[in-house]
Parts: structure tokens; sequence; C-alpha cells
């Protein structure tokens, strides 16, 4: 095994498990704060919601880029560089975003709607800080991804990257999945820091006319959710590239083939996910209307060729496999169950007759939790726990598996509950406190947080395993 | 039933077919089978999905608020402007810093089953414009700068109505609430 590839692999891992810690315990007190547990005032609840927010997007980000930068070095030689760039701007710009916020006191949120970073209480300084922490992190992770495009580029062609070949029946030369649903999704991130760079450089722009260029709000919402929302979906196909590469083996079944309609719905979903993001905006009512119905008929679309095709897959695999079950098997199973229940979640706000009395309220979190800390996060950890398996020392001793998953799963269901009865309620997200309106939203608030504190417990366990059981590879 | 409660339920019923189907999949790993091609049921599973979205778009689309009461002539214009950390709500224009500070935390009355068009917007930060009874989301649309957006509503029960800031809007953004009068 190449050495290079190992040791970053194991360090962009332990970096990562180490930064959720601490985004989890962000998260937490958030909900303390809601739940009047502890007194931070809006101020600090704010910075607090800014950072939990980057953080928890950015995390596993690039946690997905590490699974396929991995796998991808197995199949052809991946050039380091990209790696290692990604990891230094990494580190600097969140050491630069944590500055910005708890310094600084830039608190305009994860997706730091226009023009709210100029409006936003807090030091001068701390607007041009976080578009700078944005700008490092926004170059690391392009160089990243166009690294990996051009390396799979240079075996094949963009036709073949994308299994065209496939869909007329031809079978050579054989593209894995795993590099087609790379490919994919390395294009659709690709796309959205692309208009992430936009959105940053009219900022820039704005901030240095010192008030004599101004931008439209609507122009700045449709990039910052072009940004926002296609990261995160994409952010989870990375880990779907790699559980097609991984499952079936687990099972002890044969590779999963690139077929016809498996190069079809991935390619159905290199479009379909680039419209979807119309659903951010459906309260604007400016926004032209053919774009909201684009939005939700892309929206409903959307998790038809991935439910048909990676659910399906999944479960017929599994069904009288007589599987060993391991931890990553666990975390990759039943992290596509909690993908497609929080698609479900997803989909009904979707509506957008739903939307109408969901927007903004606790149904949003409540979704995007359940797909991405028990599904994104399981795609994750399930990676590094077969990584773990396949570098470290020792196996993860079983009593343990069923202590992190149980954990894991108990605390990751009821915290994402209290969101969804949150959301039945029309209680608010992102305030810091409930007023008598929806002050349900205390002692759901209350709920959560024992359901947090216990993942956060699971969460621990897991890493303490992990770190134990390759840490020493990093030195050896 | 409201329909964030309808919303729910569905959600409920879908997370319980959700679940069995991975336990009872998850249950059978235990045993050992052949291989069998399963491409049939996927074509199978496809189509009703497929039908599923289709049916959904075709029913819920039509209800989207873009064009409620669109044929029908307000009863009363409104007009909204949100400002870090309060809404001036007036039945005249709001157009310049004295007009805002003039209806700022006035209630404004407007007449029950008659339609009320909300012209919303914002004097700084996106905003959002809610309306709630007893606690329940009844609608809402953006206040943005430099747009103004058009709300269509009929409120179909007197009473007072709490207004609520939905979309994050800074430090006192749980505190910005306003409230509106039918009768």
């Amino acid at each position: 095994m190449d050495t290079f590839n190992k040791k970053s692999t194991l360090l962009w891992l332990l970096t990562v498990l180490v930064v959720f810690l601490v985004a989890i315990i962000f998260g937490l007190t958030m909900r303390m704060e809601q739940a009047n547990m502890v007194e931070l005032g809006p101020l600090n609840f704010y910075v607090l919601m800014t950072s939990h927010g980057l953080l928890m997007a950015g995390v596993w980000f690039v946690a997905g880029m590490a699974g396929i930068q991995y796998i991808l070095s197995r199949y052809f030689s991946v050039p380091r560089w990209g790696s290692i760039v990604a990891y230094v701007c990494t580190l600097l710009g969140v050491v630069v975003l944590l500055f910005s916020t708890f310094f600084a006191k830039l608190h305009a949120g994860w997706y730091f709607l226009y023009p709210l970073p100029f409006y936003a209480k807090g030091m001068q300084i701390g607007p041009l800080l976080f578009l700078i922490a944005l700008t490092i992190l926004g170059v690391g992770w392009l160089l990243w991804s166009l690294v990996l495009i051009a390396s799979i580029l240079k075996k094949y062609t963009v036709a073949q990257a994308l299994a065209w070949h496939h869909l007329t029946g031809k079978s050579e030369p054989a593209v894995s999945p795993f590099i087609l649903i790379s490919f994919v999704s390395l294009i659709g991130v690709t796309s959205c820091i692309l208009a992430a760079v936009v959105l940053l450089v009219l900022y820039y722009i704005e901030m240095l006319s010192s008030g004599s260029v101004s931008n439209d709000p609507l122009l700045m919402k449709n990039l910052t959710f072009f940004f926002g929302h296609t990261l995160v979906n994409e952010m989870l196909y990375l880990g779907l590239a790699v559980l097609y590469e991984l499952f079936p083996k687990m099972a002890g079944k044969p590779a999963y083939k690139t077929s016809w309609y498996v190069a079809l719905s991935w390619n159905a979903t290199l479009l379909i996910v680039l419209f979807a993001y119309f659903h951010h905006l459906y309260m604007d009512f400016v926004q032209p209307v053919a774009f909201q119905y684009i939005g939700q008929i892309m929206s409903w679309f959307a998790p038809l060729p991935a439910a048909v095709v990676t659910i399906f897959s999944v479960l017929t695999t599994i069904y009288r496999s007589n599987m060993k079950w391991n931890l990553a098997a666990l975390l990759y199973f039943f992290g596509v169950m909690f993908w497609a229940i929080g698609g479900v979640g997803a989909i009904l706000d979707a509506v957008i007759a739903n939307n109408f009395v969901l927007h903004n309220t606790q149904w949003v979190p409540a979704h995007f939790h359940t797909y991405n800390l028990l599904g994104n996060v399981f795609f994750s950890l399930a990676f590094a726990s077969w990584f773990a398996d396949e570098i470290g020392d020792n196996k993860i001793k079983p009593g343990l598996v069923k202590v992190i998953f149980s954990l894991l799963v108990i605390g990751g269901v009821g915290f994402v509950i209290a969101f969804y009865l949150g959301g039945a309620l029309s209680v608010p997200r992102r305030v810091d406190m409930y007023n008598e309106v929806v002050s349900e939203g205390v002692s759901l608030a209350q709920i959560a947080v024992v359901f947090a504190f216990l993942y956060l417990v699971g969460m621990i366990i897991y890493t303490i395993d992990f770190t134990k059981r390759c840490a020493g590879q990093l030195f050896s | 039933m409201t329909i964030q409660k309808e919303v729910f339920l569905v959600f409920t019923v879908m997370f319980l077919i959700i679940v069995s189907v991975f336990f009872l999949v998850f249950l059978s790993s235990v045993k050992s089978g052949e291989l069998q091609n399963v491409n049939h049921k996927r074509a199978i599973f496809f189509f009703i999905a497929f039908g599923t979205v289709l049916l959904v778009l075709g029913i819920s689309l039509p209800k989207s608020p873009y064009f409620l009461y669109s044929k029908e002539e307000p009863a009363q214009k409104v007009f909204v402007v949100a400002k870090q950390f309060s809404f001036s709500i007036s039945k005249y224009p709001i157009n310049t810093d004295d007009d805002f500070n003039m209806s700022a935390g006035a209630e404004v009355t407007v007449p029950v089953n008659g339609v009320i068009e909300f012209n919303v917007s914002s004097k700084d930060v996106n905003h959002g414009f809610s309306l709630y009874k007893e606690g329940v989301l009844q609608a809402q649309v953006q206040a943005m700068p430099g747009y103004v957006n058009r709300l269509r509503w009929k409120f179909t029960e007197s009473g007072t109505y709490d207004i609520l800031c939905l979309e994050y809007c800074g430090v006192a953004h749980a505190a910005m609430a306003a409230t509106i009068k039918v009768e």
C-alpha cells in the first residue's frame, strides 16, 4: 500500500473526527441554550451557530473527498499535491474562520445570506476575515477537486468517465460505479465551488467599493443556495461512491457493475441536482414561478435514480447474504436507511404548498440532520472503520461495536425526532430562545439535549477506539 | 388537522415502512440464498415510484401559494417593511424612514374573510414575514431588500395573529415580532 496515501487518509480522518467532536459540542451547547439550561446570550449563540454549520459542512465534505482520494489511488496514481494543498488550506481556513467568529464575533450563519454579513454586529474586521476564511477553503477544495477530475481524465475520456458507452450496451472500457459516481460528484462539487467563487468576488467588490456598488439580493440568494445546497448533496454522493466500491465486498458479493440503468441514473442525478436548489427560494415570490416549479419537479425526481438504483442494490445485496456484520457494514446499511428517511422529510418539504408552512421551521434541520448525522456521517464513519480494519493493528471489539452503534442510532434518532416534532408544531429554526407563541420549542430542546449527549458519547468512544487502533501508523 | 401535522403523519408512515423493510432485510441476512436477478422487481419499483412522483406533482403544484386569490380584488392592501429587528405595517405605502417609524409597532386591523394583499419588503437584510394563529404557522413570505414580495391571504377567523420573523436576520432575530388584528 502507498504509504503517503495511507498516512494522508489517516491524517484527514483523525482531523475530521476531532473537528466533528468540537462541532457536535457547539451544536449541543446551542440546544442547551434553547432549552434554558445555559445562558450564552444571543450573540454567542449565533457565533456558535455560524461555526457549527460551517464546520459540519466542511468536515464531512473533506471526509468524503479523502475517501474518494484513497479509493481512486487504488485504481491509478493520483497526484499528492491536491490533498496536501487542500489539507493546509482546510487547517488555515478553519483557524481564520474560528477567529472571525469567536474573536471578531461574526455571526451571519453558515450560508451568510447577503447582505447579512455587512449588517451583523461584532467587530468591523469580522466580515473580511470570514470571507478570507471561505476563500482559503474554496481555493484548497477547488484545486483538490480539479486534481481528482484530472487524474480520472488521464485514464478515461469525459464520455467514458460518465459511462455513456454503457448506455449503448458497450462494456469496454469498463467503468466502475465508483469512478462514475466520483466523476459525477466531482463535477457537481466543482460547479458549486465556482458559484461560491462568484459569490465571494461579488462580496469583495462591494466591500472594497466602500458602498458605491451593491449587489442584487435575489442573485446573491440564488448563488448562495446553488453553492450551499449542491455542496451538501454532492458530499453525500462522495460517500455513496465509496459505498458502491466497498459494500458488496463486505457482504461477500461480486463488485457492483455499471449497467445501463446505473449509468443513466447517475447522469440524470448530475443534471437534476444542479436545479433542485430552487426549493430554497420558494418563499421569495419575486423569483420567476417557472423556477419554483422546476425546483419542486427536480427535487421530486432527484431521489428516483438514487432510490431505484442505490437503495434497491443495497437491500438486494444484504437479502439472504449470510452477512458477517461489522461496524462498517452496519453503518453503511443503516446509513442508507436514514438517508432514505431524511430524503422523505426533504421531499415533503420540497412540495411548495407544504413549504409555505414548513419553511424555516425545525422541519428543515430535522431532515438535513437525518441524512447528514445519520446518513452521510455514517457513510464516512463506515469508510473510516473499514480503513481502520485495513491498516490498524487490531480489530474493534464486538462489544464496542454494539455500544457505539446503539449510542449513535438512539442518540441520532431521538435528536432528529425532536426537530421533526418542532416542525409539526411550527417551531422556528435558528432562534436562540422561544417566545410564548412557540414555547413548545423549549421542551423539545430539552429532549434533544439528552439524545445529542448520547450521540456525542458514541462519537467520543468511536474516536478514541479509532485513534488507539490507527494513530501509531502516522509515525511508523 | 394542520398541514404540518398531516405532513408529520405521512412522514411517520413512510418512516415506519422504510424501517420495516430495512429490518426485514437485515433479519434475512443471517440466512443464505442464491443470487437472484432482481431487474424485473427493480423495474416495477421504478414505475411505481415514477408514477407516485407524477401523481404528487400533479396534485400539489396547483396548490402553490403564488396565485392564491389572484382573480379576486383585494379587500385591503397592507404594506410591510422589515428592518433589524422590527416590522412596520401600514395600510399605506412605506417609502421613507419617517413612514417606517410612524408605522413601526402600530397594530393594523384587517377584515375577516376578505382577500388581504401583503406587500412585503425589507430595508436592510432578508427577513421572514410569517402569520401565526395560536402558535400554528398559517402563511409566510420572505422580506427581501430591493424587492417586494406579494402574498395574498384570506383570514377565515377573527382574532389577533402573531407575526414572527422566520429568516435569520441577526442577533435579535428571535425577538422580532408583531401582531395584526382581524375583525
